[in-house]
């Protein structure tokens, strides 16, 4: 039996349900929660405001979803953000990373943050929200291969820059290999 | 899966804004005036009724103006019919005071 779209909840509901996804992606994309905290509830005034166009709980989330990014890439756009440490002058951990690892994390959001706009918020949507191209294409309004584009270079460059520098030496060809299946 | 996709979904992984958010934008939501179709056709109506006391003004003013203009064409029509008689009369009173000569000089 084919279920139809949910219906639409109330207001507060939809906070609940989705300010993790609203502050997570401006948090990634801006890289400060003050700034972060503003934008998500910016988005969602700007939801107050819109209720009486959305059909349902679905329409909804992907509307949340498209505004937080946009609302994101103009704040940065704005503030001119760039990553207060350059990439350069990261200090190096000493000790082999795994997922799960502050400093790796923290290494990977730093190299996520130097890309441009557009590749930046296809990383977020990708690895935040799990999202595929076709999705992505449609939050970001641009073509699937273009989202594809972006996530192959975009992979490449943190395989070169964030693979090396995390892997003990015995580790590194290991995994070179395995990130070498991502695409 | 690789341990790169690991590591990229780890640290994008989605966070908790702080406790009160909730609160805070449901109180920000609340001083807020939310758009509803019904004020769209409220501005709306106060557009057309805005639009109707304009033509209500234009119309009135119109007429006025008609009016004098009618009024002033009367007028004009009115000298000229005026200065036409008075040419006439003119004329009439020339020629029987060519009469008038004409029979003293007979005498």
């Amino acid at each position: 039996m084919a279920m139809g779209p949910e219906p639409l909840p109330d207001f507060a509901s939809l906070v609940r349900a989705h300010q993790a996804m609203v502050f997570s992606i401006a948090l990634h994309y801006v890289r400060d929660r003050s700034s972060a905290e503003e934008l998500a509830q910016d988005v969602f005034l700007q939801l107050h405001q819109s209720m009486a166009d959305m059909q349902s709980a679905e329409h909804a989330a992907r509307w949340l979803r498209k505004v937080a990014v946009h609302r994101s890439i103009d704040h940065a756009r704005r503030s001119r953000y760039r990553p207060q440490v350059g990439l350069e002058d990261a200090p190096e951990p000493v000790t082999p990373a795994a997922p799960g690892d502050p400093m790796l994390s923290e290494r990977l959001r730093r190299l996520v943050a130097s890309l441009p706009e557009k590749p930046r918020a296809v990383m977020v949507l990708r690895y935040q929200d799990d999202l595929d191209p076709e999705e992505i294409a449609a939050t970001l309004g641009m073509p699937v291969r273009t989202v594809k584009s972006h996530l192959q270079r975009s992979l490449a460059m943190l395989r070169e820059k964030a693979g090396r520098a995390f892997l003990p030496a015995a580790g590194r060809q290991n995994l070179s290999r395995e990130m070498g299946e991502v695409e | 899966m690789s341990r790169l996709d690991d590591a990229l979904r780890e640290a994008f992984r989605s966070q908790d804004p702080g406790p009160d958010f909730t609160a805070r934008v449901l109180t920000a939501a609340a001083g807020a005036r939310p758009k509803e179709k019904g004020n769209w056709w409220g501005a709306l109506g106060l557009r057309w009724a805005m639009a109707a006391a304009l033509a209500c003004v234009l119309l009135v003013g119109g007429s006025i103006e008609y009016r004098r203009e009618q009024e002033e064409r009367q007028g004009l029509l009115a000298k000229q019919q005026l200065v036409l008689a008075l040419h006439i009369a003119g004329s009439k009173l020339n020629h029987a005071r060519d009469r008038v000569q004409q029979l003293n000089a007979g005498d």
